[in-house]
């Protein structure tokens, strides 16, 4: 699904070019659920923005779908982000304007969806995600949990093949994190949805089958390891 | 989508209060200020359109030379229409107008006015020009003499809900005018008013003198044709100017004067003809175009505030772009949202500026003298002119941010930093700078327009225009007993002298021939002619600087003695002011006498004009158009009805009409008078949006940089030291207008006063002081702001980062 082949990305600083990926290779197949983890600063969250096509990387190849990601224009990138991928924030970015209904309706204008089955996609959503009741309300109304709940909900929305999530249960507790995380397993084992996941924690990185270490912005290590369920059995 | 991006936009417009007002109140002002010029062009360009054969009426024009230089005349020759009708078949119709020199008495019985309106005319008018008979024959109604048409305002005015037709009405008390059709009122943008038509067959009884409409080269009436359809006006002209020459070449030879004819197109009288005579003070082309510049440029610096708050509080908004991008929105589509919002947002504001031009209509009509209306243009093209504005601003205003805001990257913005001062800053300066260029001009415009007019006010006219009253002698009767009249006026002890005139400053000036006697027969210098009564001289104030004036010691003074002013010497070719005394001089019709005195030129016209030849000479009453009375000082109001009293009692028929003669001279500027005071009104305003958006920036700008003021104050900064900083970026960009405005408004105002031949001199020193008043004014706008900004408590804004 997703092929990176000597990816780096770095900046210029004055006279000095600072790395933060140094050709990164990285294959992930249809159906993981992968963890990236590693210290501030590692390049975790850019290798995560690469793959959801918000940024570009410096050198490399990107193929998502065998597709020359890296040759297509920004139009092209968005048709193809917008097809298959989801976003979930650590700041859950809401947008503060519109309502939670509105939010969640948001890809769905983009995409050009008709407006009654829009309706019903969104209300569908909602009620899956039970908050029917909350639908009027604007994110400044809502809990960091039930903010986050809408974000996801709202990457979900488009059903999306590729989950990517940032952080996704830093700003919540862990009563809150654990019914994020659950839903991402669930999507993953019944859905079959792929989900990569950025955490500084091991317990969260736990939901996961495969763990990649980056440092200083290169692969230090790639182990899959047992899922949570596997070790609590 | 788009119900969507409305829903987003009204949303986003009530959750930032102070912004929307901001920028819907500028925008507002703005598109009002340019619907009302856009009515008042409009309006302008209108003339004479009404007529449905517009496009093939002509006016016949006079240019040429007379040796005293260019003569450029509206009038034309009084019996050459049916002339030229008959014998060039090019021309349809061909149709003499005579408008009054000067208003009439109209009286029905009792009811009697003062009209500028009533005109003679052929009875072909009503086939050349469109007016609307409602009662009687268009075949009858001009074809007899003493037949007048009457609007039907006039119909009521006069004879309230009797029946007019038939009914007499009596014009300067002597000639009886039978009513025999009623018109619907002639639409305001015309170039002549015509309340009353009367029939052009009346003129052969002397009203005008005799025969005056078979009498050569009496150049004293306006011709108009209507050529056929298809026919080449350059063809007509040419067989005009033939039949000229041949029937009048001979005696133009003899008097020195070549002519040649020129066809106006009727619908551009209005804002391009300046000759002399017009029937009324025309337009101009200038102002409509200066004017048309000033509203685009209104809509503009409108849209620019739009366009500077909006990118100001991009970083704001960054988040939320990146978002919708993280979603799946393409530039297109954010682009889309963005101009939904300016388009809503413009869309309010046409509703607000509908509101103030209801507002500022009546003034501005006041000030133009005009009578427009909010749907002047008709209902639907009205409507679709606000919803064009709404669009166009929508899209204009909204086409910067939307660029702008539309290419922010997801991944700068979502990195948590709220994405601080954008990078804009730059094309945000030069927009600000434009628009304090442009108020700065205007501002500057303003001034300069109104120190000229100042200095034509404060100016040595060359008589003494204070404390002298001005009576109209409008009918031959009172003439008759005019003696009478100044004796006692002359009497009154609040009056210093009294005197009559042909012509006055501020009224029509009249000129002729004059030579010297010495002189060769064709030798002729064209030159304003007063004739006047013994004290004229003092009267009016002027100065004797050689020679003596008229005076009842020399009874010979009445037969023929003549006063020159200096450029009335120069012209005649004598050497100086002394050496004229004593030369002789033909007046014309037969009279030749001794110049006994010369007085200082003075300005009988506006500044606009050279100071051209003159001379003065004393004629039977029947001359004295006006009584001329200077009061003592401070006792002008006694004089006035002094004067009103002994009026009454000689002249009990009569209806007595003064004028202050500094108000007259005033009215020679009218037309500058208006322009600034519109220059005037729309600088006020153009520097309030300015300010509007100056208020707007400062107050982001102060949100932007709390931390960075938190830091320096943490630092030790005092308060005044971060006020100053903060400060000083605005008087830099008003600095910088200031460099881009002066060298514009310098040639543009230059312009302006060369139309002046008596003018000041472009004063550097007052273009200084409006750049300093919009340095002062500006910062008073943005110093809240920023001392707001620099008291902050450093704590508060450090803490919440």
């Amino acid at each position: 699904m997703i092929k990176l082949e000597s990816i780096s990305k770095s900046y210029l600083h004055g006279f000095n070019r600072s790395f933060v990926l140094r050709d990164i290779n990285l294959e992930v197949e249809e159906g993981e659920f992968l963890t990236i983890m590693g210290p501030s600063g590692s390049g975790k969250s850019t290798i995560l923005h690469i793959i959801g096509m918000l940024d570009e990387p410096t050198t490399g190849s990107y193929f998502f779908f065998d597709k020359p990601v890296h040759k297509f224009s920004e139009r092209k990138r968005t048709e193809l982000h917008r097809e298959y991928i989801g976003f979930v924030f650590q700041a859950y970015h809401l947008i503060d304007d519109l309502t939670v209904y509105e939010n969640l309706e948001t890809p769905l204008l983009y995409k050009k969806i008709r407006g009654g089955e829009r309706k019903s996609m969104v209300a569908e959503q909602l009620d899956r995600f039970n908050m029917v009741a909350k639908k009027d309300l604007f994110p400044s109304q809502l809990s960091g949990g039930q903010q986050q709940q809408v974000g996801v909900a709202r990457a979900l929305i488009m059903q999306p093949k590729l989950i990517l999530a940032d952080e996704p249960t830093g700003n919540l507790h862990t009563s809150q994190g654990e019914v994020v995380m659950d839903w991402f397993r669930r999507l993953n084992e019944e859905d079959g949805v792929t989900i990569i996941q950025v955490t500084h924690s091991d317990h969260w990185a736990s939901y996961g089958k495969r763990v990649i270490q980056l440092l200083d912005g290169r692969i230090e290590s790639d182990t899959a390891r047992k899922t949570a369920a596997a070790i609590d059995a | 989508m788009i119900k969507s991006y409305v829903s987003v936009a009204l949303r986003n417009l009530r959750s930032h209060r102070g912004y929307s007002f901001i920028n819907i109140l500028g925008l507002a002002i703005g598109m009002a200020a340019f619907f009302l010029i856009s009515l008042f062009v409009r309006d302008e360009l209108s003339y004479d359109r009404h007529h449905e054969n517009a496009d093939r009426i002509y006016r016949v024009v006079l240019e040429g030379t007379s040796r005293d230089g260019p003569l450029n005349s509206a009038m034309s020759a009084t019996n050459w229409a049916p002339l030229f009708e008959s014998t060039i078949p090019e021309i349809e119709r061909a149709v003499r107008l005579k408008p009054p020199q000067q208003m009439w008495l109209v009286a029905n019985e009792n009811r009697k006015f003062f009209e500028k309106g009533f005109i003679f005319a052929d009875s072909t008018v009503l086939d050349v020009f469109d007016f609307e008979i409602v009662q009687g024959s268009p075949d009858e109604i001009l074809a007899v003499p003493f037949s007048v048409i009457i609007t039907e305002s006039m119909a009521e005015k006069y004879f309230g809900t009797e029946d007019p037709l038939g009914k007499l009405l009596r014009l300067d008390a002597t000639y009886d005018f039978t009513v025999t059709g009623i018109m619907k009122d002639i639409p305001e943008q015309s170039h002549f008013d015509a309340d009353f038509v009367a029939s052009m067959s009346t003129l052969r009884t002397p009203i005008y003198g005799n025969n005056f409409l078979t009498r050569p080269l009496t150049i004293q009436i306006f011709t108009y044709l209507l050529l056929s359809p298809g026919a080449d006006p350059g063809v007509v002209t040419a067989k005009i100017d033939e039949s000229i020459q041949s029937t009048l070449g001979s005696i133009l030879q003899a008097v020195g004067i070549t002519i040649e004819p020129v066809l106006q197109p009727l619908t551009s009288i209005h804002l391009g003809s300046h000759l002399d005579n017009e029937i009324q003070a025309n337009g101009s082309m200038g102002n409509v175009l200066t004017l048309s510049a000033i509203a685009l440029f209104f809509l503009l610096i409108a849209c620019i505030n739009y366009m500077n708050l909006a990118t100001a509080r991009s970083a704001s908004r960054a988040r939320e772009v990146g978002m919708r991008k993280v979603l799946g929105a393409n530039r297109r589509q954010l682009i889309g949202q963005f101009l939904g919002e300016s388009t809503v947002l413009s869309g309010l504001a046409v509703v607000l500026a509908v509101l103030f031009l209801f507002v500022a209509l009546p003034g501005f009509n006041t000030l133009t003298g005009k009578s427009l209306t909010l749907l002047s243009a008709g209902l639907l093209p009205s409507v679709g002119v606000f919803l064009g504005i709404v669009v166009v601003c929508g899209i204009l205003a909204g086409s910067y941010p939307a660029l702008f805001l539309s290419a922010f990257k997801p991944v700068t913005v979502l990195k948590g930093s709220s994405g601080r001062s954008m990078g804009s800053t730059r094309v945000r300066q030069v927009l600000v700078i434009f628009q304090f260029a442009t108020s700065i001009a205007l501002i500057a415009a303003t001034v300069v327009v109104f120190q000229q007019l100042e200095y034509a006010q404060s100016k040595q006219l060359g008589f003494d225009k204070e404390n002298v009253v001005v009576v109209e002698l409008s009918d031959p009767q009172i003439r008759n007993n005019y003696q009478a009249l100044r004796e006692r006026v002359a009497a009154l002890p609040s009056v210093a002298s009294a005197s009559a005139s042909s012509s006055a400053p501020g009224f029509l000036i009249q000129r002729q021939f004059i030579r010297p006697e010495s002189a060769a027969q064709d030798e002729q210098t064209f030159a304003q002619s007063f004739m006047v009564d013994y004290d004229f001289i003092e009267t009016m104030g002027m100065e004797i600087v050689a020679g003596r004036s008229h005076s009842r010691d020399f009874p010979s003074d009445t037969l023929g003695t003549f006063i020159l002013n200096e450029e009335g010497v120069k012209t005649l070719g004598w050497d100086s002011a002394e050496s004229a005394i004593g030369q002789r001089i033909d007046w014309g019709q037969g009279l030749i006498g001794p110049v006994v005195g010369v007085v200082k030129n003075f300005h009988a016209e506006s500044l606009h004009q050279s100071i051209e030849p003159a001379v003065i000479t004393i004629i039977n009453e029947q001359a004295y158009f006006y009584l001329i009375v200077r009061t003592l000082s401070g006792r002008t109001a006694e004089a006035i009805t002094g004067v009103e009293q002994i009026w009454n009692d000689l002249y009990p028929a009569y209806v007595y009409q003064y004028t202050y003669l500094d108000d007259d001279v005033a009215r020679l500027y009218s037309s500058d008078q208006q322009l600034g005071s519109m220059f005037g009104g729309f600088a006020s305003l153009a520097i309030f949006i300015a300010c509007l958006g100056l208020f707007g920036l400062a107050s982001f700008s102060a949100e932007q940089r709390t931390k960075e003021v938190g830091i320096r104050k943490a630092l030790g900064a005092s308060v005044n030291s971060v006020i100053l900083l903060l400060t000083r970026e605005y008087a830099i960009y008003v600095l910088l207008s200031f460099v881009v405005a002066a060298p514009l408004s310098y040639f543009a105002m230059q312009r302006w006063l060369d139309t002046f031949v008596y003018r000041i001199d472009f004063n550097f020193g007052t273009l200084i002081l409006v750049g300093l008043a919009a340095l002062v004014i500006s910062l008073a706008t943005v110093i809240f702001q920023t001392s707001r900004a620099a008291t902050a408590n450093p704590v508060d804004a450090l803490h919440h980062e």
